[in-house]
């Protein structure tokens, strides 16, 4: 696996960005809704925006996409939020699912990110499904 | 094969126009599948991140998809991509490959790599995806790398154009084509379906 300088050694006429890469099996006690996990996850990228607007950082993109039996597709680019889903999201109740997310951003350190990132991910499920999330 | 390669900075919409791209091709050239059961529709997706989001993406189309993550293929993995490429011409010598570059790489660097070092190859295409709401923050931060991806693009998007007002789009526009006056030009807004005819200009040339 290369190191984050090798990845954008290309890139020398501009800063280098820090980027959180991460997968999770997330593991609810019980079904929930899909809406529920739409909203967490819209609520965290609302976060990460927020954080990055407030310290002056610049957004690569915000990415997020949920794979199981029906998928979610959200991003952003610090501005609004594109929400695209498989045509059975609405109406999915699940229990299990992977989680894929990316944040690229500019001006920050990849340590800085990778703790505000994590930190808000589990604040947003927390809030959003209370007592109902394994996985972190 | 014929190939068409993405760029544009991160965020600017490439995975959206590639997903319309392919159905595109689907429907005008029924290249899903080939008699022989080979897909003549090949995606490359190339991201920085561990991760790989975008492939999901595509693939939960039904898309054949090779994946070249945590490098970019205008430097680090850019072996990789001739050999995937080559593999994939060996392989399943499909009649169109999407190359989805990172949002960071040069697509001239890329474009010259594969010229040079690929086989089988018809027709290059450099697609550039310009992001329309962000133009003035990226020309102001980062000018040196928007030009250069810009610049030498056979054809620029310029996405978004749902988020500015009119006139902000032609400013726009007459930016990016000061920047690139030979290329083929195209304002879209691919959070909603694109003319299918702007593709087949764009993209297969009116073929």
């Amino acid at each position: 696996m290369v190191s984050d300088q090798d990845l954008l050694k290309c890139s020398t006429k501009h800063s280098e960005p820090a980027i959180f890469s991460e997968t999770y099996s997330l593991a609810l006690l019980e079904k929930v809704k899909s809406e529920r996990v739409t909203q967490a996850l819209t609520q965290w990228i609302e976060e990460i925006r927020d954080w990055t607007s407030a310290k002056a950082y610049f957004v690569g993109h915000i990415k997020v996409f949920v794979e199981g039996q029906e998928n979610l597709w959200l991003s952003s680019t610090g501005r609004r939020i594109s929400c695209q889903q498989s045509q059975g999201w609405s109406e999915w109740s699940l229990d299990s699912a992977t989680l894929c997310v990316t944040v690229i951003v500019f001006g920050t350190t990849k340590e800085a990110l990778q703790v505000t990132a994590e930190e808000s991910l589990k604040t947003c499920f927390k809030t959003s499904l209370p007592n109902m999330i394994n996985g972190f | 094969m014929h190939i068409l390669l993405f760029g544009g900075f991160l965020g600017s919409g490439k995975t959206s126009i590639i997903l319309q791209v392919a159905r595109y091709l689907t429907a005008e050239f029924s290249v899903q599948q080939l008699a022989s059961g080979k897909p003549s529709l090949v995606i490359i997706e190339n991201e920085v991140g561990e991760t790989g989001i975008d492939d999901k993406i595509l693939k939960a189309e039904g898309l054949n998809v090779r994946e070249l993550i945590a490098g970019c293929i205008c430097c680090t993995l850019n072996a990789e991509l001739t050999v995937c490429l080559n593999k994939i011409q060996e392989e399943l010598s499909p009649e169109w490959v999407i190359i989805e570059t990172t949002g960071m790489a040069f697509p001239h660097t890329i474009a010259e790599t594969i010229t040079k070092y690929g086989k089988g190859i018809d027709s290059l295409k450099t697609i550039v995806v310009a992001d329309a709401e962000r133009w003035d923050d990226l020309s102001a931060i980062m000018p040196g790398l928007i030009e250069e991806q810009i610049t030498g693009a056979n054809v620029i998007l310029l996405n978004k154009i749902d988020c500015l007002e009119p006139e902000q789009v032609k400013e726009v526009s007459e930016d990016i084509k000061g920047i690139n006056p030979s290329g083929l030009f195209y304002a879209i807004s691919a959070h909603e379906e694109v003319d299918p005819q702007i593709w087949g200009k764009a993209v297969t040339n009116g073929e």
